[in-house]
Order: C-alpha cells, then sequence, then structure tokens
C-alpha cells in the first residue's frame, strides 16, 4: 500500500515537471504560430498587404476586418532592420511581434512625426555597437531589441467604409521594412 | 522485475498526466486567468511582455497576432448570457453600453478564427459605421437575415465566436481591470 501511494506522488511529481517543460516548450515547437501562416505572404523584407477575400484572408485567425493589414517578417540575423510607415489619424498602428506572435512593442498614430513613425529593431548582440553609432543630428532614432532574432511587424490601418480601403492598402504597401542605413560617426 | 514494470507504471503516469494537462491547457486556456465580463472573455496580458507561460503558448498554437496593450484589447464571447453556444441559425440581440475608447469593431468567426462568410458589404460594424440613437444603448442585431438599424449578418451553420475590439481604451489599464463595467448584453431571440 505505501509503495503504491509512494508510486502515485512521484507519478504526479514527475507529470507536473513533464508539464512545466513542455509548456515552456510549445512556443518554439509549434509549427503553425502567426510567424509560420505569413510564409506565403512574400513578405520577407518587405511589406506584402495581406488580402482580404481568399485564403489569406485567414491567414492570421481572428484578424480585424475592418482593418487593412501590412506584414513584413523581419530576420535579424544579418543585422537591424528599420521599419517606415505612414500612420493616418483614422487610426493606424505599428506592432512588432516576436517569433511566437505575442506584441512586444506598439506606436499608434498618436505617435507620429509628419504623419509617419520609423523604428529600428536590432537583436540583443547589436545594441552596444548601436549605442555608439548615434546620429550626431536629426530626431532621436526609435530603437528596440527584440526578444528573437526573428519576427514580425504588422501596420494595421483603419478603414472606416469600404471606399477608403482602395486608399490605405495603396498606404500601407508603401511603409518600409529594409536593412537600417548604417551611420558613420562625423568627427 | 517488479520494480522495472513499477518505474514503467510511473513514467508513463508521469507523460500522460503532464502532457494531458499541457494540451488541455494550451487548447482551452487557464478558466480562471484572463478578464471576464458577463459572457466577454480576453486576455489582456496577452499583448505585453507580462504574458504568462500559458498565455505565450496559447498564442503560438492558435497563430494569433493579439493586439498589443496600447493598441487595444479584444474581448471574444461564445455563449450568450444565459450560457449557451452562439449558433449561426439562431438570432440575436447585443445591447448596452461600451466603455470608452476611441474605435470600437465587431466581427463574426467561426472558431478556429476564419472570418465567417457572408453576403454583407461590410466586413465589420465598427464605431464608424453604426448607428447610436441619442439617449438610448447601442443595439446591434446578429441574424441571417437583414434587419434595421446595426445588423451584423450571420452565414454558415453551427456555432460562431463574436469578438469585440476597442481600440485606445483605458480598460486595458490594470486599475480598471478591478472594476469592469458591463459590456454588451448578448440575448437570443428565434431559432430556425
Amino acid at each position: 500500500m505505501m509503495r503504491l501511494l509512494y508510486a502515485l506522488a512521484l507519478g504526479l511529481t514527475l507529470g507536473g515537471l513533464v508539464h512545466i517543460a513542455s509548456l515552456l516548450a510549445v512556443p518554439s515547437l509549434a509549427r503553425d504560430s502567426a510567424y509560420d501562416r505569413l510564409s506565403g505572404a512574400n513578405a520577407d523584407g518587405r511589406f506584402a498587404v495581406l488580402a482580404d477575400d481568399g485564403g489569406e484572408a485567414d491567414a492570421l485567425p481572428f484578424r480585424d476586418p475592418a482593418f487593412v493589414t501590412a506584414v513584413c517578417r523581419y530576420d535579424l540575423s544579418r543585422g537591424s532592420v528599420t521599419i517606415r510607415a505612414a500612420l493616418p489619424s483614422t487610426y493606424g498602428v505599428l506592432s512588432v511581434h516576436n517569433r511566437s506572435g505575442l506584441p512586444f512593442y506598439a506606436l499608434t498614430d498618436r505617435a507620429t512625426t509628419d504623419g509617419a513613425v520609423e523604428v529600428t529593431i536590432l537583436s540583443a548582440e547589436d545594441v552596444a555597437a548601436a549605442e555608439v553609432q548615434d546620429p550626431p543630428e536629426g530626431r532621436p532614432a526609435l530603437r528596440i531589441v527584440s526578444p528573437t532574432p526573428t519576427g514580425f511587424v504588422l501596420v494595421r490601418l483603419f478603414a472606416s467604409g469600404e471606399s477608403a480601403r482602395p486608399g490605405l492598402r495603396d498606404l500601407a504597401s508603401k511603409a518600409s521594412c529594409g536593412r537600417a542605413a548604417t551611420r558613420t560617426l562625423t568627427p | 522485475m517488479r520494480s522495472v514494470l513499477g518505474v514503467l507504471v510511473v513514467f508513463t503516469l508521469a507523460a500522460a498526466l503532464g502532457l494531458g494537462a499541457t494540451w488541455w491547457a494550451v487548447a482551452n486556456g487557464l478558466p480562471a486567468a484572463g478578464l471576464s465580463i458577463g459572457p466577454w472573455r480576453s486576455e489582456p496580458d496577452a499583448g505585453t511582455l507580462r504574458a504568462d507561460p500559458y498565455e505565450r503558448a496559447g498564442a503560438a498554437r492558435r497563430g494569433e497576432a493579439p493586439l498589443a496593450a496600447s493598441d487595444g484589447l479584444a474581448f471574444t464571447a461564445a455563449t450568450d448570457d444565459a450560457g449557451r453556444p452562439l449558433d449561426a441559425a439562431c438570432d440575436y440581440r447585443l445591447e448596452g453600453d461600451l466603455p470608452a475608447a476611441r474605435l470600437w469593431t465587431l466581427a463574426l468567426f467561426d472558431s478556429a478564427g476564419r472570418r465567417l462568410r457572408t453576403d454583407a458589404d461590410e466586413p465589420a460594424l465598427t464605431s464608424a459605421n453604426a448607428m447610436r440613437a441619442d439617449g438610448e444603448p447601442l443595439t446591434i442585431l446578429l441574424s441571417r437575415n437583414a434587419r434595421p438599424g446595426n445588423w451584423a449578418a450571420l452565414g454558415g451553420s453551427g456555432p460562431f465566436l463574436v469578438r469585440l475590439s476597442l481600440y485606445d481604451t483605458t480598460l486595458a489599464s490594470p486599475l480598471d481591470r478591478e472594476q469592469p463595467s458591463a459590456l454588451l448584453t448578448i440575448t437570443r431571440g428565434a431559432c430556425r
């Protein structure tokens, strides 16, 4: 009897450990995360506007249909990436998501200067180098550190009516997502 | 021989319990976590760096890109006020007042997060196209057939989800979460 209870207690404890370990491994093992789902959108290193009909409309589950959504997948292994997007004052938002889809940074149209926002995404290793290369003039650059080497950026613009969509799709596709321009120190 | 068998049994039990608990929690979410207002449920922390491992795993599994906390807060309802699952064969009446937000949208999805296919021109009801009578609460009708006023078309058959997204709202702040105001009530009408 004691032996059985002991085995049961051992099984429960080990089960708890298995639960914790497998739960922490789910984000890295999930085959169908938002990043993977966007692989068909041809959005590596450039912004692609997601279609509102057909299968691509459902590429991201629960995507708000009232918004025009453009997506860019980034990979920081070859250096930092600079995002520049125009956000109209009808409501626009730029959000940066990690590999498993969770957002870690967002800017709405309230944060724009001249109607646009600009953000540089760095990997943890590049931060120190970037601190040295501060721009000598101009407005301060927004820099954020990505918790994962890959991830994606969404630019979502609110469409107040169907007639506003073509213009917003055009605006969203003009957002840029490329290698950061290397700044040199001027003496 | 008996001890080897015992070890095997214990290991099998541990694996089944641990993986089973993970599978269930990731598929259904923890019942106590998040914010519940009537039939509406939300996970405000999924949009922040405070997301717990359950929310992280759930987001990765669903393939969803949640709203950032500074962007907005999305509520999902799978049942009406009486706890019955939402069914596309029925009419529903949503009524009430919404918390302060710059913008709200209401969209219908199937349980996998795909949009409900309908014949309606507008893909979502929003604060920009909804009608609001003076002094009256906001009323939205969900039905397969056209209705006067704010109407969201139902399509397909079987269960569906209603997602109410509030953008630029203070409801995401911990202070407001302590005393959430009521969201829209969901009342079932006739079923066909």
